[in-house]
């Protein structure tokens, strides 16, 4: 009877521990900020600019998790009346940092998913840069919009 | 025969454990684009001419002002066209026009009296093209070259 | 023999292709509390622009014909709201490569006991090419000089200190057919502390209520000014109209938090076309 409790409660608690190891958490921390635009002028911000290129933070299990990286990319920014202003990625705009420092990244093309291997104790930073391309005629004001980073485990 | 608890347990428990975790995270992207103006003009060439004569270049063919500004802001366009570019060597029959297209061909005629003048200008487009022409008249002018500066001035209100 | 002339490209050498700035923003609002703005210029151009910034005060009126144009005061007296005078524009003077930036620092000090109220200058930009080098014709002892296109903009500075009160009147608004349009003209004069930066609308309306006809354009009004709008008549028939207009306060092409609000006016008038 002790020994079928004893397993009862080993199966019961091992499944939870697991759920516990499988959680994983993607903390946006700043989008891309390009600051004043002038109107046909580009704007580009490097994934290396502390201040303005984009950055999310990663929590998960530890003992160097491998993850797949995989970011939901606007095309353009949103603006006032419905404007929209183009945005352009390269191949070494993501960047990932098991150190989250964006002074120590391995550069990755944004545009597909990446695979990287978290910190021992289940860390990184993925950074993002970024293109905007106002047209000469753009409309002036405040633009948005939403940048999603996905973060998966593949084992 | 009904199941034993321990069997039981075992399947409740079995579940979760093979589900791979993932996780979104959102951040938004934000920029200003200011407002802007941009100006710019190129050259009215009138290439060699006699040294008593005339010759026109009209405004299709001649200098090209572009503005680039918001749609509907307000501006005031005012230029000076100098008279003479030296002695024996005048300038007069000033051809304006404007459009809020690159085609001089339906482009609007704007009254030029002398050489100074100014007028008010929107554009739906956010550009306005300008075109200007003249004609040159020498007598017995000496050889040499001749230039002055034509002077665009927009006056946003 | 004949003899030509030559002309050097004559509003410019020939052969000099265009020469302009980008500049923004468009207009600059500067507050007591930080006495800076700053304004970014940009050569779009593929050659040297050399570009020189000043200042001095004005504000628009309109002349007879409605039309909007800049007074200028070269030496405004002590009752003048002129800033001209305690801006600085840092640089003053640049060179800008082909498709460089400038931003350019204004900094404004202005007296120690300025009262509160809105003080206003305008910045002139003046931009010209690159000077052609003279040069020695070999073969006829001709001397070639050349002079680029200049283009000069002039942008409205407002500088507040305390804060501003916006008020409008309007007064004299007629509407009369002209040819194939509408001539609307309106009286309007600034009653508050802050210049009124607002957006005029007028609406033709026939008989049965309808709105045939309409249009919409920016307002400055500094003191007062008469403008003079026009609405499309097309093929509208003859019979009697009304013009309704109103002024409301902020413009699409400036930012709604530098406005200061006015309460919007409104007025109407009967007109018969022919």
């Amino acid at each position: 009877m002790r020994r079928r409790l004893l397993a009862a409660v080993l199966l019961l608690t091992a499944p939870l521990a697991a759920g516990r190891a499988q959680n994983i958490q993607v903390t946006g921390i700043q989008g891309v900020s390009f600051g004043s635009m002038l109107p046909g002028v580009s704007t580009i911000v490097s994934r290396t600019d502390a201040l303005r290129a984009a950055r999310f933070d990663i929590k998960g299990a530890g003992n160097s998790r491998i993850v797949e990286l995989r970011f939901t990319l606007p095309a353009a920014l949103s603006g006032p009346g419905g404007a929209t202003l183009p945005l352009s990625y390269t191949a070494g705009d993501g960047g990932f940092s098991a150190e989250q420092s964006v002074a120590s990244q391995i550069g990755f093309d944004p545009r597909t998913a990446y695979t990287a291997t978290l910190s021992g104790p289940g860390r990184g930073s993925v950074f993002l840069g970024c293109r905007a391309t106002p047209a000469a005629n753009q409309a002036a004001g405040n633009y948005s919009a939403t940048l999603t980073l996905t973060v998966a485990y593949l084992q | 025969m009904h199941l034993r608890p321990l069997t039981v347990l075992v399947c409740l428990a079995a579940g979760p454990a093979g589900a791979a975790a993932q996780s979104s995270g959102s951040a938004t992207m934000t920029g200003t684009v200011l407002s802007a103006i941009t100006i710019s003009g190129s050259d009215l060439g009138f290439g060699n001419v006699l040294p008593t004569g005339s010759k026109r270049v009209a405004a299709p063919m001649g200098g090209r002002f572009v503005i680039t500004m918001a749609a509907s802001a307000p501006v005031t366009i005012t230029y000076a066209l100098p008279a003479t570019l030296g002695p024996g060597v005048g300038l007069g029959a000033w051809e304006l026009l404007s459009n809020v297209l690159n085609d001089p061909a339906s482009a609007q005629a704007i009254p030029v009296s002398s050489g100074n003048g100014s007028f008010g200008a929107t554009t739906t487009t956010g550009t306005l093209y300008l075109w200007v022409g003249a004609t040159v008249t020498t007598t017995s002018a000496g050889v040499g070259s001749y230039s002055r500066p034509i002077t665009l001035t927009v006056t946003y209100n | 023999m004949l003899r030509t002339l030559v002309l050097a490209a004559a509003l410019s050498p020939g052969g000099l292709p265009a020469q302009g700035v980008l500049i923004a923003p468009t207009a600059v609002f500067i507050d007591a509390r930080s006495r800076t703005a700053s304004l970014m210029i940009v050569n779009p151009n593929e050659q040297v622009a050399e570009v020189e910034i000043s200042t001095l005060f004005g504000y628009p009126v309109t002349d007879s014909a409605g039309q909007l144009i800049l007074r200028t005061v070269d030496a405004p007296d002590s009752t003048a709201p002129s800033a001209a005078a305690w801006v600085r524009p840092f640089p003053r003077r640049m060179t800008l490569a082909p498709h460089a930036q400038q931003t350019v620092r204004l900094l404004v000090s202005p007296p120690p006991s300025l009262p509160d109220g809105e003080y206003w200058s305008r910045l002139v930009i003046t931009a010209r090419g690159g000077q052609v080098p003279l040069t020695q014709a070999a073969d006829s002892g001709q001397v070639r000089v050349g002079l680029s296109v200049e283009v000069r903009t002039i942008l409205p500075l407002l500088y507040r200190k305390g804060r501003q009160q916006g008020a409008l009147r309007l007064t004299r608004l007629t509407a009369e057919p002209d040819g194939d349009s509408v001539v609307v003209r309106a009286h309007l004069e600034r009653t508050g502390t802050a210049a009124a930066l607002g957006t005029a609308r007028g609406e033709l309306v026939d008989s049965g209520g309808t709105v045939r006809a309409s249009f919409t354009a920016p307002v400055s009004a500094y003191y007062a000014i008469d403008p003079r709008f026009t609405v499309p008549r097309d093929s509208l028939p003859a019979g009697g109209y009304r013009l309704r207009f109103e002024v409301t306060p902020g413009r699409a092409d400036l930012a709604p938090e530098v406005i200061v609000p006015f309460q919007a006016v409104r007025d109407s008038v009967s007109l018969q076309l022919p």
